[in-house]
């Protein structure tokens, strides 16, 4: 083949096989994503976790997170995050379902929303069964996905404001 | 231009525009142009025509495919019922917002976006409110517009009493 000829041909190659790669590559990184979350929830759902709440941290990425949590204050930074995530689990062991998941990914950024149904007893011996709302915004970084925000909330009840946490609030869910 | 320096360079320019230098270009454009887009949305929503008509702020949104997880019940609201809820709660609450400690993520299709709105205003026939809520928004450029497709706003509750704290000092 001659060079002008060859390099015709490669032209040709990378222009028809980029689009494809695009739409793949998408429908690849959901899949990425979803193997991600069925980890991270695995991860949070095991005795493991429970001794060690520190083996949920590989998923995010400690250094640039932002959380937005159920409690105050406002929000956690790299330098609170970790002294909250430990205290906050060790608190309440918790069993934990992922539900409801929209995915969108580009690249190297993706969100995610979605619904945890988290039930448990506390420490003090109160029975709890809760759904809280969750945004997370990640990046792939060094080929891994981190999350790099985490917003957690649960609504408010219209009459009292304040949040519902107990066993009842499974008779106001909104389906 | 002889035609195969002309694919060479078309090549070459393919290449170049995958590179971590332009990447981090197109990211930092993506950026300015989110930043952009939600100065004019804090402008609108501090209008008074958007007193008098909330729904002029539905076009930030993608009304189709919203999500909201909003500060109060229910749990989510999707298409009609989103917009429907949006002018409701507006209505309702008619207040001044401004938006605090914007932290944005971005390339050339997707960003998301934290920040506080910090509300302050007299609910209709009540009680005067100063509010400030975490919110992340998620946005989607299509035909070469930025729309929110999800926003997350939340009132942190007091980790005693599970109530909301309506002010809260940073």
């Amino acid at each position: 083949m001659k060079r002008g000829a060859f390099i015709l041909w490669a032209a040709a190659g990378f222009s028809v096989a980029a689009p494809v790669a695009w739409a793949d590559s998408s429908h690849y990184e959901d899949q990425e994503l979803m193997n991600f979350y069925a980890n991270f929830e695995k991860a949070l759902d095991s005795d493991a976790f429970l001794k060690d709440p520190s083996i949920a941290f590989p998923f995010f990425d400690e250094k640039s997170i932002r959380l937005f949590d159920l409690t105050l204050p406002e929000e956690f930074t790299a330098a609170t995050f970790r002294g909250h995530f430990i205290k906050a689990r060790m608190e309440v062991p918790e069993k934990i379902d992922f539900l409801d998941f929209n995915i969108h990914a580009n690249g190297n950024l993706a969100f995610v929303s979605y619904i945890q149904h988290v039930t448990g007893t506390s420490k003090s011996g109160a029975t709890f069964n809760v759904r809280l709302r969750a945004t997370d915004g990640l990046e792939k970084i060094k080929g891994r996905w981190r999350i790099v925000h985490e917003h957690i909330s649960i609504p408010l009840d219209d009459a009292t404001m304040a949040a519902q946490m107990t066993e009842k609030q499974p008779d106001r869910i909104t389906k | 231009m002889k035609p195969v320096m002309f694919i060479f360079l078309t090549i070459a320019s393919i290449a170049l525009g995958a590179s971590p230098a332009a990447r981090a270009e197109s990211d930092r454009v993506a950026r300015a142009e989110v930043e952009h887009f939600y100065a004019d949305y804090e402008r609108l929503l501090n209008t008074d025509e958007f007193l008098r008509d909330p729904a002029i702020v539905l076009p930030f949104f993608d009304e189709k495919n919203m999500r909201l997880f909003d500060a109060m019940e229910p749990e989510q609201l999707t298409g009609k019922d989103f917009s429907k809820h949006w002018i409701d709660i507006t209505l309702a609450f008619p207040t001044k917002v401004t938006f605090l400690r914007m932290n944005i993520h971005a390339d050339d299709k997707l960003a998301f976006v934290s920040y506080i709105q910090h509300f302050v205003g007299r609910q209709k026939n009540g009680p005067f409110f100063d509010m400030r809520t975490p919110t992340t928004d998620c946005l989607i450029k299509s035909d070469g517009k930025w729309r929110i497709v999800h926003q997350h706003a939340s009132q942190p509750v007091d980790d005693a009493t599970l109530a909301a704290v309506m002010v809260e000092k940073p």
